[in-house]
């Protein structure tokens, strides 16, 4: 059974020249590969349907947050800086709601985001920044805000610059819940 | 014997349905075809990213394959897997040279398209959405960078600012969690 690795290289389009003509040779004598390739196309296939169908929450770069706002799929962006507190919503429309948070991360190393709800807080570790313009990106999927009820949701920016742990940046979300008219 | 057969095995099985296909045996054609379709299937998935227009390649191929072992054009019955390969790679180039449209070319179809018992089933959307927020965030991010986003490992390792080699060891444990959480196997 070929490695897994190269079979996910061939799914992903990867691999080229002698090793693409090594993989498929052997994908179409093993049966079990092919059935392994298959599996994965599948997943490829229900990531993408998922990710468009707004289904997905996680903090994301800045190039993955610029391919869904080109897509449409980023319907409402809410954009803070260090200490500030926002108003916001959520309509039966939004697919992907994007909180972007500016901080200065000059010489961060590693940032986790803390959210902290009336329901209790959740730490999201070593979530991807982006030094040059100082922001981290968090997309909430609309059917999830549209759950909330009305709400304080404080979110802390920690992390190490300079090898010192501390806050690097607080943020306050005034969530006003959904209401279908 | 099924499509989960080790290679070995399914070398030696492929070239035994082979020779018997080329003797005229109606049975080893079946068998043949059950084995190879979602092989061929998989390989054309994966070029045409299209899952209907990959099982119309396997069907093709195979009908061409089975004609020309009938028509014992090939002697050598162990290479036919390197032999299948090879008349869908052929079948490729000719769809994209000629554009000739697939229904027309398998409109002369003498074999009934057969399910083979391992049908690509779309997978349960709300169960993979679970199993994917059961992935830690990073691990989640990556495999969308990889599925939707369709980066290599060495442009989710720039974006990430991680190395390549943990982007790697990131994603495998992701889709074998997946996998797992799926009930399938990774």
């Amino acid at each position: 059974v070929i490695d897994f690795d190269r079979l996910l290289g061939l799914a992903l389009g990867e691999l080229s020249g002698g090793e693409l003509d090594e993989v498929e040779q052997h994908v179409i004598a093993c049966g079990e590969c092919a059935q392994r390739l298959m599996l994965l196309m599948t997943l490829q296939e229900a990531v993408v349907a998922l990710v468009r169908a707004g289904r997905i929450a996680m903090p994301v770069t800045r190039e993955l947050a610029d391919v869904l706002c080109s897509a449409g799929s980023i319907t409402r962006t809410y954009v803070l800086e260090d200490r500030q507190s926002v108003a916001c919503t959520v309509d039966a429309h939004d697919v992907y709601a994007m909180v972007e948070l500016r901080a200065n991360l000059e010489r961060v190393t590693r940032l986790d985001l803390i959210i902290g709800t009336p329901a209790g807080s959740d730490r999201i570790e070593d979530v991807p920044f982006d030094v040059a313009d100082g922001a981290v990106r968090l997309l909430s999927p609309g059917d999830q805000l549209r759950s909330l009820p009305t709400a304080e949701i404080h979110l802390q920016l920690w992390g190490e610059r300079a090898g010192v742990a501390g806050e690097i940046g607080a943020f306050v979300l005034k969530h006003t819940a959904y209401h279908p008219s | 014997m099924h499509v989960a057969d080790k290679p070995s095995q399914d070398a030696a099985h492929d070239a035994w349905c082979a020779h018997r296909v080329s003797l005229g045996d109606p049975d080893a054609e079946r068998e043949l075809y059950r084995r190879f379709f979602p092989r061929v299937r998989a390989f054309g998935w994966r070029r045409l990213r299209d899952a209907d227009a990959a099982a119309d390649l396997a069907q093709h191929v195979l009908l061409i394959v089975i004609e020309r072992l009938k028509a014992q054009q090939l002697r050598d019955t162990e290479r036919i897997a390197a032999y299948v390969l090879g008349v869908a790679r052929n079948t490729l180039l000719e769809w994209h040279k000629t554009e000739i449209r697939r229904a027309e070319l398998l409109s002369v179809a003498a074999l009934e398209h057969e399910t083979t018992g391992a049908e690509p089933a779309a997978l349960p959307l709300e169960q993979l959405s679970e199993c994917l927020h059961r992935l830690s965030p990073r691990e989640r991010l990556v495999v969308t960078l990889t599925f939707f986003g369709e980066r290599s490992s060495a442009e989710i390792a720039r974006e990430l600012r991680m190395a390549e080699g943990n982007v790697r060891v990131v994603r495998h444990r992701a889709l074998k969690q997946l996998h797992g959480c799926l009930g399938a196997e990774a």
